[in-house]
C-alpha cells in the first residue's frame, strides 16, 4: 500500500479551491444576485422611534435614596431587580403601546386608518413594537410605515394615547409609592431614509449563502472522488 | 479538623489571596509535570480547559458573552492544527452530521438577519462559538491517535484531581467573609466552581470526565490508584458541584450502565446504597431540593406535583418562562427560527439578558424545526455509531473508550435538557475530546 504523503487540513483546502475555484466564485455570486433581486420586491419601510420614561414620582424615588428603604412595586411588592417575574414600570407599560386596540385607535388619529378599517394583530405588531431598556425605566417605541411622515405621526399619536392611558390608570393608584408616571425622554423621529429594506445585509446573507452552498457542492465532490 | 470547622473560625475574614496564588501555583506545577509526561497539543488544551479561569479581553456590544483568553487560545490551538502536516486519519463518520447540523445552524442565521429576528453581529459571534468548539471535535480526532488513548486517561484523572485539589483547598484560600450566628454552623462545601463561571459548567465538566473514569474503572481498563483517585474525586465534586443536572445525567449513565451490564439484584442494591448514602453526601440544600422534587414526582406520577416543583423552585422557575418564550418564537418561526442569538432578545435571567437553559428549546426557538432535526440526528448518529462499536472492540481500554465515549454522549444529552450543555466552553472542551477518541478508535477499527 502506497504511504501517504503528509498534508495539512489548510493544503487540503487551497488544492480543493484552486481546483473548483469556478463554483466557488460562481455560486456566490448567484446567491447575491438572487437576495438583490428579492431585496428589490421588498416594501419600503420608515422607522420613527420613541424613548419613553416609566418611574415612580421624583420626591418617591429621592426619599428611597435618602433614606436607602426600598420601594414598592407596581403590584405592591418590594420592587426586587433581581426577581423576573416582578414587573417594572416600563415592563408593564410596553405591551400596552404595542396592544392591537391603541395601535388601531392611534392609526385613526393619525389619519392612516379610517373610521372603519379594522388592523388585526400579525399586521399591528407588524407596524409597532414597544421594548423595555433592561435598567433604565425606558421603552423604546418603533413605528414602521410606508412613508416618513405617516411613520412619525403613527408614533406621535400611540405616545399621545399612552400618556394619557398612563395620566388616568395612575391618578387611580391609592399610595404614591405605587405611581408610575410615563414622560416623554425623546420625541418620535422623523426618518429621513427608509430603514427596510437593509440592503448590504441582504446582500451579505446571499453570498453567505452562496458560498455555503458552494462549499457543500464542493465538498460533495471531494468526497466521491 | 474538617473545612467547615476551618471557616467557622475564620468567618468575618477575608479570603486569603496568598495562600490561593500558592495553591494555583501549586496545580499549575502539578500541570506542567503532566505535560513533561504527556507533551501533546491535545493535552495542554485538556488541562487549559479543566484550570484556566474565563478572563475576559473585550466586550462586545450589545452581547452579554466577551471575548476571552480562552478564546484567544482555543483559536491559536485551532490554528496550529490547520497548518500542521500530518498523516490524515481515517475518515469521520459525523463529519457528514455535524456539517449538517452546522450548515442548517448557518442558514437559519442568515436567514434570521434578513428577517431581522437576529443582530448580525450576535448572530456571526455565536456562529463562530459554534464552530469553535465544533472543530475542536476535529482536533482532537486527529491528534489523539489510538496508541495515545492511556495518555488520555492519565491526564483526564490529573486535570479531576488539580480541580478537586483547587476547590478544596478554596475553602480555606477563598471562604467569604461571611458572619455566622452563635452557634449557627458555617456554610456548606457547596459554594465554589473554581475555574469554571458557574455551577452548569464546573458540574458538566467533572461530570463528564467522571464518565470516562467510571467508564474505564468498571470496564476493568485502569483501575490504578491515579484513576480510582480521580474518580472519587471526580463523583465527590459532581455530587458537591451545585449542578443538579450533571448529578442527574451522572445517575443516569450510571444506572444504565447497571441495568446493562449487572443483574437486576445488582442494580436493586445499588439503587439501595445509593438512596441510602444521598442524604449524607448532599449537603446542599439546592442539591436535596433535586432529589425531594423527583422522589415527589416519581411517586405520585401527577401533573399537579410537577407544576409544584417548577413553581417552588426559584431557578426551574426561571427556566419555565424564558422556555415559554423559546416557544412562542418557535411557533412565530417554525422552520428556521429567529437565528443564533435571537434568544438574547426575549430571555432574561435575573433581569439581565441570558439564556434560555434548556438547549433543545434554545434549538428550536433559533434554528427552528430544521436546526433540532439536524442536531437530533447529530446525537442520534453519534450514540448509535458509538454503542455499535462497542462490541466489536476486544482491547479493554479501546472498548471502555469507546463505551465512555456512547455514555458521554447520553449524559450531555440529558444535561441538556435543563443547561445549554452543547455551547458551554468547558463542557464542550472535555465534551469533544471524549467523542473523538472514541469515534477515532471506532473508525480506526473499521478501516
Amino acid at each position: 500500500m502506497p504511504a501517504t504523503r503528509p498534508s495539512s487540513p489548510a493544503e487540503r483546502c487551497l488544492r480543493a479551491i484552486r481546483k473548483h475555484v469556478l463554483p466557488l466564485a460562481g455560486i456566490p455570486a448567484i446567491g447575491a444576485a438572487i437576495a438583490a433581486a428579492i431585496t428589490a420586491t421588498q416594501p419600503t419601510l420608515y422607522r420613527s422611534q420613541a424613548l419613553l420614561s416609566v418611574k415612580p414620582p421624583p420626591e418617591i424615588v429621592a426619599a428611597a435614596i435618602r433614606t436607602k428603604r426600598p420601594y414598592l412595586g407596581p403590584d405592591g411588592h418590594i420592587y426586587d431587580a433581581n426577581d423576573p417575574e416582578r414587573q417594572t414600570g416600563p415592563g408593564r407599560y410596553a405591551p400596552r403601546l404595542a396592544a392591537p386596540g391603541l395601535v388601531a385607535a392611534a392609526a385613526r388619529d393619525a389619519g392612516i386608518l379610517s373610521g372603519d378599517a379594522a388592523l388585526d394583530d400579525v399586521k399591528a405588531a407588524d407596524w409597532v413594537t414597544a421594548e423595555r431598556i433592561e435598567g433604565a425605566d425606558l421603552i423604546r417605541l418603533t413605528v414602521w410605515q410606508p412613508d416618513a411622515d405617516a411613520a412619525q405621526k403613527l408614533a406621535t399619536a400611540i405616545v399621545a394615547r399612552g400618556l394619557e392611558i398612563n395620566r388616568r390608570e395612575e391618578a387611580a393608584m391609592p399610595e404614591p409609592e405605587l405611581r408610575r408616571n410615563m414622560l416623554v425622554v425623546d420625541a418620535p423621529t422623523r426618518p429621513s431614509a427608509p430603514a427596510y429594506p437593509r440592503w448590504p445585509v441582504n446582500i451579505c446573507v446571499g453570498l453567505a449563502l452562496g458560498v455555503l452552498a458552494a462549499s457543500t457542492y464542493v465538498a460533495w465532490v471531494e468526497a466521491g472522488r | 479538623m474538617s473545612p467547615g470547622s476551618r471557616r467557622a473560625g475564620s468567618c468575618g475574614e477575608q479570603s486569603d489571596p496568598v495562600a490561593h496564588i500558592i495553591l494555583y501555583t501549586a496545580c499549575l506545577a502539578a500541570a506542567a509535570w503532566q505535560l513533561r509526561r504527556v507533551p501533546r497539543l491535545w493535552a495542554f488544551l485538556l488541562l487549559f480547559v479543566a484550570l484556566m479561569p474565563k478572563v475576559a479581553v473585550a466586550g462586545v456590544s450589545g452581547n452579554p458573552t466577551p471575548i476571552r483568553i480562552d478564546d484567544l487560545v482555543v483559536g491559536a490551538a485551532l490554528a496550529a492544527w490547520f497548518f500542521r502536516r500530518r498523516v490524515e486519519p481515517p475518515a469521520s463518520s459525523a463529519t457528514f452530521f455535524l456539517v449538517l447540523y452546522w450548515g442548517t445552524a448557518a442558514v437559519a442565521t442568515l436567514v434570521g438577519m434578513a428577517a431581522m429576528t437576529t443582530e448580525p453581529l450576535t448572530g456571526v459571534l455565536h456562529a463562530g462559538r459554534l464552530l469553535e468548539y465544533g472543530l475542536l471535535y476535529f482536533l482532537f480526532y486527529s491528534e489523539i491517535a489510538p496508541e495515545d488513548l492511556g495518555a488520555f486517561v492519565e491526564v483526564i484523572a490529573t486535570s479531576l484531581i488539580l480541580l478537586f485539589a483547587i476547590w478544596f483547598g478554596q475553602h480555606w484560600t477563598h471562604a467569604p467573609a461571611i458572619e455566622l450566628a452563635p452557634g449557627e454552623s458555617a456554610s456548606p462545601w457547596t459554594t465554589l466552581y473554581p475555574t469554571f463561571s458557574a455551577s452548569y459548567d464546573f458540574g458538566g465538566f467533572v461530570m463528564l470526565s467522571t464518565v470516562v473514569l467510571y467508564a474505564v474503572w468498571s470496564r476493568g481498563a485502569d483501575r490504578g490508584a491515579w484513576t480510582t483517585a480521580a474518580l472519587a474525586a471526580g463523583a465527590w465534586l459532581t455530587i458537591n458541584s451545585e449542578s443538579r443536572v450533571s448529578l442527574l445525567s451522572l445517575a443516569v449513565v450510571v444506572a444504565i450502565d447497571i441495568v446493562l451490564r449487572a443483574r437486576w439484584w445488582a442494580a436493586a442494591a445499588a439503587a439501595a446504597i445509593a438512596a441510602a448514602v444521598t442524604p449524607l453526601l448532599m449537603r446542599s440544600a439546592k442539591m436535596r431540593r433535586l432529589v425531594t422534587g423527583v422522589v415527589a414526582i416519581a411517586t405520585t406520577f401527577q401533573l399537579g406535583v410537577v407544576r409544584q416543583v417548577i413553581a417552588g423552585d426559584p431557578s426551574l422557575a426561571l427556566r419555565a418562562r424564558n422556555w415559554r418564550l423559546a416557544v412562542e418564537h418557535w411557533a412565530a418561526r417554525p422552520f428556521l427560527g429567529d437565528g443564533l442569538g435571537g434568544y438574547l432578545s426575549y430571555t432574561r435571567q435575573y433581569d439581565l439578558p441570558g439564556s434560555t437553559d434548556g438547549w433543545y428549546l434554545r434549538v428550536l426557538a433559533d434554528t427552528g424545526a430544521a436546526g433540532l432535526v439536524a442536531f437530533l440526528l447529530l446525537a442520534g448518529a453519534l450514540l448509535w455509531l458509538l454503542a455499535r462499536h462497542v462490541r466489536r472492540e476486544t482491547d479493554p481500554l479501546r472498548r471502555a473508550i469507546v463505551y465512555a465515549a456512547a455514555l458521554a454522549v447520553t449524559a450531555a444529552s440529558v444535561s441538556a435538557l435543563l443547561v445549554d450543555t452543547f455551547v458551554s466552553y468547558k463542557i464542550m472542551g472535555v465534551f469533544w475530546t471524549i467523542v473523538a477518541c472514541g469515534t477515532r478508535v471506532a473508525a480506526d477499527t473499521q478501516s
